[in-house]
């Protein structure tokens, strides 16, 4: 050991010591929240973490990515020298060369990941300060910490490199080859031929590392650290599902999230993941519409929240703290704004929820303290005394169907589904037009089904998804039993939130049914040649919007597709924002009963997107989706773009528009 | 025994007071009992000569400069007492906003029935009286056993009847007993009768509104609605789609996210009518449709409907509603 | 100070009517019901004293068990405790004699502020408050847009056709609320919760020394009919000006709304 070693061995203690301390810190801050981080599944958490992490599969779900996975697994490469860098800075002369082969093949390595890192920094901040794109959009503090880190990695690349061209390691290392012809006109003449530059490199490339073992725990690089573990700790869950609260708790202080403690340590463990990337960013449709709601800038402010208040709870947990959850780091507009599309959880490479961490407030403030858009009231008052949303009289829920021959199941529950309506398909004119069609290509396809009729509760999600999970619970419970009490054993629903709630969310209250979507029902029943549409409908052209909650929520993208194709004899025309990427009507999250009041309509900026695609027709399986485009293509200007719900133009294709029939299967029709 | 109507007054008679003189003299045939009228207020003046033809015996009118805004303190123990000296079996007033505090304060006093807003009202060996219920979606036939019977008359059911042609207006004419203003100690205090601006009236408890919606194309365009209003005497209203165009302040939006009214006419123009409106305006008593889209929705749920452009139509109705109320 | 709200439990109005076999009520079987919509306004007014001015808030009704439901609402919209007569003798009361039995419930809470909606929209009989008022002796206004509290009396905007009166009342005093007056809060759920435990008081008519001939009724509902439930959906045809002119016709005969 020399002076040299000894104070590096110094310094590298003392850059732990920081390092470890600050981790540890965070480490503790995150353990203030709620519950337990659970460890079960281990195989499926090891290949996650393997796939989703070192692999990098959700990064490298965009091109951009790509240059993420080259940093990445450079870094890990390169960790390789720095290792051996650092052991020799305390042990001088120490290599890994004993390791033979292998040390050859990672010299080789790190000379080329080295150069592709580089490339991959340069486009990278190309993209950051020439290109622009909107995920990258940030407060100048996040940008100088990017650029930060962009500079620290460059500058150990440059000293690895030189470091390489001085000290030759066994390998193939063209780069190293390269640059050390330009810039020593030749090979190197060995290590002790530079007795100032080697060392010199040899420090700066320690002290990187120093640096960035100081700098990584209190910049957007935590994530270095917190990253892999959020994969690996993944929690399992249903997706589309909100937790049910139990609300009969009375120990419970509060219900949904007043305070940064109220969260749990896993949802604590992904604030600080955020690898600020933006994808959730650009992906919000309420921030592409100029709302003030980034789930990148929530996640960060519960992050940023949590370090801050951290100390201080630590000491107490009780302690007053310095912001208020909602109000200072989480504000009204931007509570308010999310349509619940997921569009964010789906695009997360770390896998953050921030919707549901949004989302947790929102339930604070409606049980809490009564607090929503005002708008709102009517919709919730409605929903509580007549069932529906508009305040029509549930005794008139099935009034609609009272000529087309449907039984409902007071009248004959031995069905094999119970055709779940919904509160648009019974008393919006519009959708009672695609009930209609549907009734009578059921019919027509001899499906044995029924309906409840006025014994129909609106199935409480709306209710749920304005935070209000008190209505919502009274609603599913009374569905549940009228349900339960007929025998339901399997449910179609034409409507995506309802079949979403019943399939992922009415079992946590007794209510276990087979659901599936009208979509799901027609490709069936066409499948089967029960019904056999001639292939002509839809001149101009259709395209299908995907709906949020039942593309995005439950991977149902082909169902609907094919039905097109079945319908029309083609494809249905892509939009450029389609399947999982599809962009929201912007009638989810309780907001079809909101008024949009901060910057444009999200439904426009769809329907524009739709228009553009120049076809006659837009498809869609949702009477949200169907209401938001209709207004979408009249506000644009262009009233003769029609919008139809898939059963339409399956029924049109078909030629239903004679009387109907009974709902007892024709013999002639009966395969 | 007497039949006695209380004549409505704001500074002039209100028709509605005539109207109830109209149902007083139905009562009083029928009855043969004398019909009386009683006035509160500042001076009867010449407007006496409005009460000819009804077949009131007297008019008694209690008139001070301190009566003529109405003051529960002040009028209740004048009717109390006149109903008692006269004998009273039957009462009818108005079915105002005044109008109904008024009836209810004096049955109390009186400690007799009243049934409030009647729609029509006959004698048939006592007072049959038909009123509205549950928003109207129920009518409901009263009998009225007690006496006095008391019932308060909606403005604008009762068309006003005089016995002759409008050259009999001079004669028929009731004796006029003036009255003074007794001596009462007012609690309430009256510190200011304001007037709404003219022309604009408050849509959630209007009678009447007219809303425009997408069909009206631009904040330009509203006075075409307006005129209709004035002539109408109804609020404005607006859909969602032309709030959200910036054509006009929110406060106006009727629908789901707007406000909710029940007005007895609602006449919307240019407006679709899909559900989101629909729940804003479901219970008013009489809608019309005005829309160039044969297929808008409004016209499933409207009572009449005309297929046309707004900006023709409207003016026309505006046209042909003032010849009607003139 | 001590407010009492005067509060009915009636069917909400969107639901559908039918007149039952006897022709003079209707079919109750699938009504749905809640507060009386100008009731939960006047609700409203009085917690925002509580807020403002600590007052204690007690909600009155009259009516079967089941009204206990809408009391709940009204206590969890802040209410501190409530007082219902019930019992014996009720379904054949009338206005006249509901306002009896409520005066004489609040005369065992002495309040210093009555609140009441305009109407309850079940009978729109629109007397019940002013009637116990008169009963009280307390001065009252009806149809309230506005209201404010100062000392020992309070100032209301009371609305008329075309405008307002703005009247100064001493207390005790009795307001009747219309819709501009406020918008009544959600409640919530901590709230909803507590006033499952809140005291609601029972009394029946003979508690409070009543006997039925002391509330007899002199009216009689002789039958009930249903106007028109559907719309008529009648499009006009013909020339601009015939549409016109049949459609004044038909609102000022037909619908009597001109």
């Amino acid at each position: 050991m020399t002076i040299g070693s000894i104070i590096l061995v110094v310094l590298l203690a003392a850059a732990f010591a920081v390092f470890f301390r600050r981790v540890i810190q965070i480490v503790r801050f995150i353990s203030l929240g709620q519950g337990t981080i659970s460890l079960g599944r281990l195989v499926t958490r090891f290949t996650d973490l393997v796939v989703k992490g070192f692999l990098q599969r959700l990064v490298l779900r965009e091109l951009s990515g790509l240059g993420h996975a080259l940093i990445f697994w450079g870094f890990l490469v390169i960790t390789y020298g720095t290792l051996e860098g650092l052991i020799a800075g305390v042990f001088p002369g120490f290599s890994f060369a004993w390791m033979g082969p292998i040390y050859w093949l990672m010299n080789t390595c790190q000379d080329i990941m080295g150069f592709l890192v580089v490339c991959a920094l340069a486009v990278s901040v190309f993209r950051r300060l020439v290109l622009r794109p909107k995920r990258l959009e940030a407060t100048l503090a996040h940008t100088m910490d990017a650029l930060i880190i962009v500079g620290l990695i460059l500058v150990l690349i440059v000293a690895m490199y030189a470091i390489r061209i001085m000290d030759p390691r066994p390998g193939f290392t063209p780069v190293a080859y390269i640059l050390g012809a330009v810039l020593l006109g030749g090979p190197s003449a060995g290590p002790e031929a530079y007795p100032l530059a080697l060392p010199v490199f040899e420090w700066l490339h320690n002290a990187v590392i120093l640096g960035f073992l100081v700098y990584i725990p209190y910049s957007k690089h935590l994530h270095l650290v917190t990253a892999l573990p959020n994969l690996f700790l993944r929690e399992d869950r249903v997706v589309g599902r909100i937790e049910k609260l139990d609300l009969e708790d009375e120990e419970a202080e509060s219900f949904g999230k007043t305070k940064i403690t109220d969260y749990t340590k896993k949802d604590l463990l992904e604030v600080a993941a955020c690898t600020e990337c933006g994808r959730c960013h650009e992906a919000c449709p309420a921030q592409a519409t100029g709302k003030p709601l980034s789930p990148r800038d929530v996640v960060l402010g519960l992050k940023d929240h949590l370090f801050e208040e951290g100390p201080a709870l630590l000491k107490d947990r009780n302690a007053e703290m310095k912001k208020t959850l909602f109000g200072d780091v989480i504000s009204g507009d931007v509570l308010w704004a999310c349509t619940t599309c997921m569009a964010c959880e789906d695009v997360c490479p770390v896998e953050i929820w921030q919707m549901s961490k949004l989302f947790g407030v929102r339930q604070a403030r409606v049980l809490m303290e009564g607090d929503f858009p005002e708008e709102a009231q009517l919709a919730l008052r409605n929903m509580e005394t007549q069932s529906n949303p508009w305040g029509m009289a549930q005794e008139a829920r099935a009034d609609w169907a009272k000529d087309l021959g449907i039984k409902t199941l007071a009248e004959d529950a031995e069905v094999e589904y119970l055709w779940y309506v919904g509160c648009a398909g019974s008393y919006d004119q519009r959708y009672i037009e695609v009930s209609t069609a549907f009734a009578k290509l059921l019919q027509h396809a001899g499906v044995s089904f029924g309906i409840l009729g006025s014994e129909e509760f609106c199935c409480g999600d709306s209710a749920k998804r304005i935070g209000n999970e008190y209505l919502a619970q009274m609603m599913v419970q009374q569905n549940v039993e009228v349900m339960n009490g007929y025998g339901v054993k399997k449910i179609v629903t034409a409507c995506p939130h309802g079949f979403n709630t019943f399939k992922n969310e009415y079992p946590q209250y007794g209510g276990d049914y087979e659901v599936i979507h009208h979509a799901e029902l027609i490709d069936k029943l066409i499948r089967e040649g029960k019904l056999k549409p001639k292939g002509k409908a839809g001149d101009g052209g259709i395209t299908y919007h995907d709906s949020c909650y039942l593309g995005r929520y439950n991977n149902i993208f082909d169902a609907p597709r094919n039905v097109l194709k079945a319908a029309s004899g083609v494809d249905a025309v892509e939009l450029g924002r389609t399947r999982n990427k599809s962009f929201c009507c912007g009638a989810g999250g309780g907001r079809m009963w909101m008024e949009e009041s901060i910057g444009t309509n999200i439904y426009a900026d769809r329907a524009r997107e739709v228009i553009d695609t120049g076809v006659g027709t837009v498809a869609t399986a949702c009477p949200f989706c169907m209401t938001m485009m209709m207004d979408g293509v009249k506000d644009e200007g262009r009233p003769e773009v029609k919008v139809k719900d898939i059963a339409e133009i399956i029924a049109e294709s078909l030629g239903l528009t004679a009387a109907p029939a009974t709902s007892e299967p024709p013999a002639s029709e009966q395969a | 025994m007497s039949v006695l109507v209380l004549l409505e007054q704001r500074g002039e008679l209100k028709a509605s007071a005539l109207e109830a003189a109209t149902a007083g003299a139905k009562v009083a045939k029928a009855t043969g009992m004398p019909l009386n009228a009683v006035y509160i207020g500042q001076s009867l003046g010449d407007q006496a000569s409005e009460l000819a033809g009804f077949g009131i015996d007297k008019v008694y009118a209690y008139e001070h400069s301190d009566l003529g805004n109405y003051s529960n303190d002040a009028y209740v123990p004048i009717v109390r007492d006149l109903a008692k000296e006269l004998d009273a079996k039957v009462i009818i007033g108005t079915a105002s906003a005044l109008g109904k505090e008024f009836c209810a304060s004096v049955a109390a006093r009186l400690g007799v029935e009243l049934v409030q807003d009647a729609v029509e009202l006959s004698w048939d060996n006592g007072l049959k009286v038909k009123k509205p219920i549950y928003a109207g979606k129920v009518i409901s036939e009263i009998a009225v056993t007690g006496t006095p019977a008391m019932v308060s008359l909606r403005p604008n059911v009762v068309p006003v009847e005089r016995e002759g042609d409008d050259a009999a207006k001079g004669r028929g004419q009731p004796e006029i007993v003036k009255r003074e203003m007794p001596d009462v100690s007012l609690r309430t205090v009256l510190k200011e009768a304001a007037l709404a601006a003219a022309g604009v009236v408050d849509l959630t408890e209007a009678k009447i509104v007219v809303s425009g919606g997408r069909g009206i194309g631009g904040p330009e365009n509203w006075p075409v609605l307006q005129g209709l209003c004035d002539v109408l005497g109804a609020a404005l209203g607006a859909s969602r789609v032309a709030v959200d165009s910036g054509w006009i302040e929110h406060s106006h939006q009727v629908g789901q996210t707007g406000k909710v009214v029940g007005p007895d006419l609602y006449i919307a123009c240019g407006i679709s009518g899909a559900i989101q409106h629909q729940a804003g305006m479901r219970t008013s008593g009489t809608v019309v449709a005005i829309n160039k889209d044969p297929e808008a929705p409004i016209f499933k749920i409207c009572d009449y409907g005309i297929v046309g452009d707004l900006f023709e139509i409207v003016p026309l109705l505006a046209e042909g509603i003032g010849k009607v109320r003139s | 100070m001590k407010v009492a709200v005067l509060v009915k439990r009636v069917p909400d109005t969107a639901s559908v009517f039918k007149v039952a076999e006897d022709n003079k009520s209707i079919v109750t079987d699938n009504l749905k019901y809640v507060m009386s919509p100008y009731d939960e306004i006047a609700m409203e007014q009085a917690i925002r004293l509580k807020e403002s001015d600590d007052a204690e808030v007690v909600v009155v009704s009259l009516g079967p068990k089941e009204t206990t439901t809408v009391m709940r609402t009204a206590l969890a919209m802040g209410g501190d405790s409530g007082l219902l007569v019930t019992g014996e003798g009720l379904e054949a009361l009338t206005s006249k004699g509901i306002a009896r039995a409520l005066a004489a419930a609040l005369n065992t809470l002495s309040p210093d502020l009555i609140f009441a909606g305009k109407q309850a929209v079940d009978d729109d009989a629109s007397q019940v408050p002013e009637r116990v008022a008169e009963l009280l002796e307390i001065p009252h206004a009806s149809v309230a847009a506005r209201f404010e509290l100062s000392g020992e009396s309070v100032t209301v905007d009371r609305v008329i056709e075309g405008g307002h009166y703005t009247l100064e009342l001493p207390l005790p005093a009795l307001i009747t609320a219309e819709k501009s007056l406020n918008e009544p809060r959600y409640p919530t759920l901590p709230n909803i919760m507590k006033a499952k435990k809140k005291p609601i008081e029972e009394k029946t008519l003979s508690d409070l020394e009543l006997a039925p001939e002391d509330l007899a009724s002199d009216l009689v509902v002789e039958s009930l009919s249903l106007p028109r439930q559907e719309r008529r959906q009648k499009v006009l045809e013909g020339e601009n000006t015939e549409q016109i002119a049949q459609l004044v016709k038909f609102l000022g005969e037909e619908e009597k709304v001109l």
